[in-house]
């Protein structure tokens, strides 16, 4: 592990620790994009593993509240619909779909608008607006609204 | 998406980790890890790596690609240097690309810190009638 290949391993190390995590502070690290510098390392006493002090640039992706994204609905209910933005997980309650109605006898199950013109089905696209982040250990879970202007299927 | 450098006082509002952040358009996520996936797969028939791409960057990749809408690359530059001239910040900036709202009311509905003293209305609808054409190149 120390010989020529050290910097090669290291890279490994970092984008297996880092890409693909979440933290409150972070949010989503997607990619590890650059290495800005690694340590010399230190030997750590009684185990014997070397520490390596890697400071790095990343892709990271944090939702903040009125954030407005397109995304993608992967499940409908009677109680809203549940959508995702890459990896972020968004709701959106029943109480936030403005004037649309579920339609339960429809296959598939779906929201639609009084006219009709407008479904929000599975594989649906759909402007949300982020209203609440609710960060966990590693994950962040959003509830979203349509209903407000500019806003809803695409 | 932030990464990398840049300073602003919208990003101060992300926490001080992300003061010196820059705001990436989905045509630029898309771009830099189609990049790295395509590295990925030469890697894999070199065998110089077995491991899979994580969950979290497939998810990314994919939904970049579906809801970009830019997707030359000179227009992808020009974009940035164009929004970046008119004085927006990062992170209107990305929302301008990403949402490419089709008017000026719904411009300032979407992106609420973008304000008439931000950006006046003669600028933001030349920004975005340009636009509209850049996503049709």
């Amino acid at each position: 592990y120390f010989g020529p290949k050290l910097q090669e391993r290291l890279k490994e190390a970092l984008h297996a620790k880092v890409e693909g995590t979440c933290t409150g502070r972070f949010g989503y690290v997607i990619t590890v994009t650059e290495i800005v510098s690694m340590g010399k390392g230190r030997i750590e006493e009684n185990i014997g593993d070397v520490v390596f002090d890697v400071r790095y640039k990343a892709i990271v992706f944090k939702p903040f509240t009125g954030e407005v994204l397109d995304a993608e609905v992967v499940s409908v209910s009677e109680i809203g619909f549940s959508c995702t933005v890459g990896p972020l997980n968004v709701f959106v309650p029943h109480q936030r779909l403005g004037d649309f109605s579920f339609d339960a006898d429809a296959a598939p199950q779906c929201w639609t608008s009084p006219d009709s013109r407008h479904v929000i089905k599975v594989d649906s696209e759909v402007r949300i607006k982020i209203q609440a982040v609710n960060e966990h250990a590693n994950d962040i879970f959003c509830i979203g609204t349509i209903s407000e202007d500019f806003l809803g299927v695409i | 998406m932030a990464s990398g450098e840049g300073s602003s006082a919208a990003m101060r509002a992300f926490g001080a980790d992300f003061a010196e952040a820059d705001c990436l358009m989905l045509a630029e996520v898309a771009t830099v890890l189609k990049q790295q996936a395509d590295a990925h797969e030469e890697a894999l028939r070199a065998g110089t790596t077995s491991e899979g791409l994580k969950d979290t960057f497939l998810k990314t990749l994919e939904y970049a690609q579906r809801f970009n809408h830019i997707t030359e690359m000179q227009s992808i530059m020009d974009t940035r240097t164009m929004l970046e001239q008119a004085g927006l910040e990062p992170v209107q900036l990305a929302a301008m690309a990403n949402l490419m709202p089709r008017s000026v009311a719904e411009a300032r509905s979407l992106i609420p810190s973008l304000t008439e003293r931000a950006c006046s209305d003669d600028v933001l609808e030349g920004l975005i009638n340009r636009l509209q054409e850049l996503q049709r190149m």
